[in-house]
């Protein structure tokens, strides 16, 4: 088992988009559709403007609320880390683009299922490095084991200027010059999925049970009270 | 003449002993309502109860997603212009009605539970629509328009803001699950409990045995021999 972190050295960044384009390839996305996006962002007062490249992607959060609204569980967190999608348990409710904090699920509409980054886990369980990685021209991208004391994702993460998303697998090196606030902002469960899956699902399900119980309680004990009165009857019919 | 005479003579004693409780537009916004909820109820379960889709096939479940939206376009449009046009009057007074809950009523409400159970008691007179019938028009009156825009806004959930998209889906699900369990009640005292079952036949055909709404709803019954 391991315990995937993904870094991205955005002093370093080109902008280049050819990890946009090759996770498109990878998955079979049309060119509107990305899970990989980059965009340019300035500091500075003119004309002492300077600026960056800032990518971004499923943030593989620590505890997904897009797994957690999933009601047929094809969204799911590995043992790995990684958020995947089984495309075969997907009914396209779209829920968990409803949850997900960073906007990083689309809808395939022709299969009629959601889809995103997985940061491509399959190649990782084959050995390989995600498309995005293996074709970032400045190597600024990495994924490693945080679990395995031989990866090189512990040095680049003790690199200056290095900030961890909280609550996600994701570690950005910022350009000199740049706040934290051009990242992405760092994992906050949401009060109304809170609210939804641990409180008002829960107690609707117990009530609805509760319900179907107490008919079933109803059913019985009327039947006795039937068969009783039947007997009751019977006795006093003999009586006569 | 003489037909007409005896066909309203054979009217009249197939009505012999019963009382006319609901128009035919009650019936026709009672079944709709009933009917289309209880498909929304069953083709949506899926998505609150995570345990179904490990029971029901993709596929299915992909096509329970068409047959809700389908549903729900005469669940949102067809019951109130036909209470509308066809029982303004009754469902006016029905919608104030579930609203008042008399002494009798809550006394009702205490005591209900063991005639539920087969216990014997003496229940309170009631109006036209017993104590229990009026919370259950009540969860529905609010129930329904809550289900119905919440519904529709989850059809376009892609373009709402995304803390509201998210306090929509908690809205619908719970309300679903709770009007849910009044419809189980519902549907149970209409048609199973040995008491109460006799009364379905006032949705049916519209009309009640005269007995039955006597003990039920002494206090609707006497307001007809008025």
């Amino acid at each position: 088992m391991a315990r995937y972190a993904y870094f991205v050295d955005l002093s370093i960044c080109a902008g280049c988009e050819s990890c946009t384009v090759a996770c498109q390839n990878k998955n079979g996305l049309p060119p509107e559709q990305v899970f990989t996006k980059v965009h340019r962002e300035e500091a500075g007062t003119f004309p002492a403007v300077t600026s960056t490249f800032v990518t971004t992607q499923c943030m593989h959060c620590d505890n997904p609320p897009c797994t957690e609204v999933c009601p047929t569980g094809a969204s799911y967190k590995t043992a790995d880390g990684p958020v995947v999608v089984d495309d075969a348990k997907c009914i396209g409710c779209r829920y968990c683009i409803t949850a997900c904090p960073y906007d990083a699920r689309i809808v395939d509409e022709d299969e009629r299922v959601v889809k995103k980054c997985t940061l491509c886990f399959d190649r990782l369980q084959a050995g390989q490095q995600p498309a995005c990685v293996q074709t970032c021209l400045t190597g600024a991208r990495a994924v490693g084991d945080l679990d395995d004391p031989q990866s090189p994702i512990h040095a680049l993460i003790k690199k200056p200027n290095t900030i961890q998303i909280a609550g996600t697998s994701f570690f950005y090196r910022l350009p000199e010059g740049f706040a934290r606030n051009v990242l992405p902002a760092d994992f906050k469960a949401s009060g109304a999925t809170f609210a939804w899956q641990s409180i008002f699902q829960p107690i609707g399900q117990v009530m609805l049970a509760g319900v179907t119980g107490a008919l079933l309680v109803s059913v019985v004990s009327n039947a006795i009270n039937a068969r009783r009165q039947q007997q009751e009857g019977g006795e006093a019919h003999g009586d006569h | 003449m003489a037909i007409t005479k005896a066909v309203l003579t054979t009217e009249a004693s197939r009505h012999e002993g019963k009382v006319y409780r609901f128009n035919l537009a009650e019936r026709i916004a009672h079944w709709n309502h009933a009917i289309t909820f209880l498909v929304l109820l069953f083709t949506g379960l899926g998505l609150v109860i995570r345990g179904l889709s490990t029971v029901l096939d993709r596929e299915v479940l992909l096509s329970f997603g068409q047959i809700h939206r389908v549903t729900a376009i005469l669940f949102t449009a067809v019951t109130i212009p036909v209470l509308f046009f066809g029982a303004r009057k009754a469902a006016g007074e029905w919608v104030r009605s579930s609203f008042r809950l008399d002494k009798d009523d809550r006394k009702f409400l205490l005591r209900f539970y063991r005639d539920f159970f087969g216990l014997p008691v003496q229940l309170p007179p009631q109006g036209r629509f017993n104590a229990g019938e009026k919370i259950n028009s009540m969860m529905q009156i609010i129930g329904w328009p809550v289900m119905v825009v919440t519904g529709w806004m989850l059809v376009y959930k892609d373009r709402l803001p995304q803390g509201l998209a998210q306090w929509t889906i908690a809205i619908h699900s719970v309300t679903a699950l709770v009007l849910g369990c009044a419809v189980l009640g519902h549907i149970y005292l209409a048609s199973i409990h040995p008491h109460s079952r006799p009364g379905i036949s006032g949705m049916i055909s519209g009309w009640v045995p005269s007995w039955w709404a006597k003990g039920h709803y002494r206090k609707w019954y006497d307001s007809l021999q008025k």
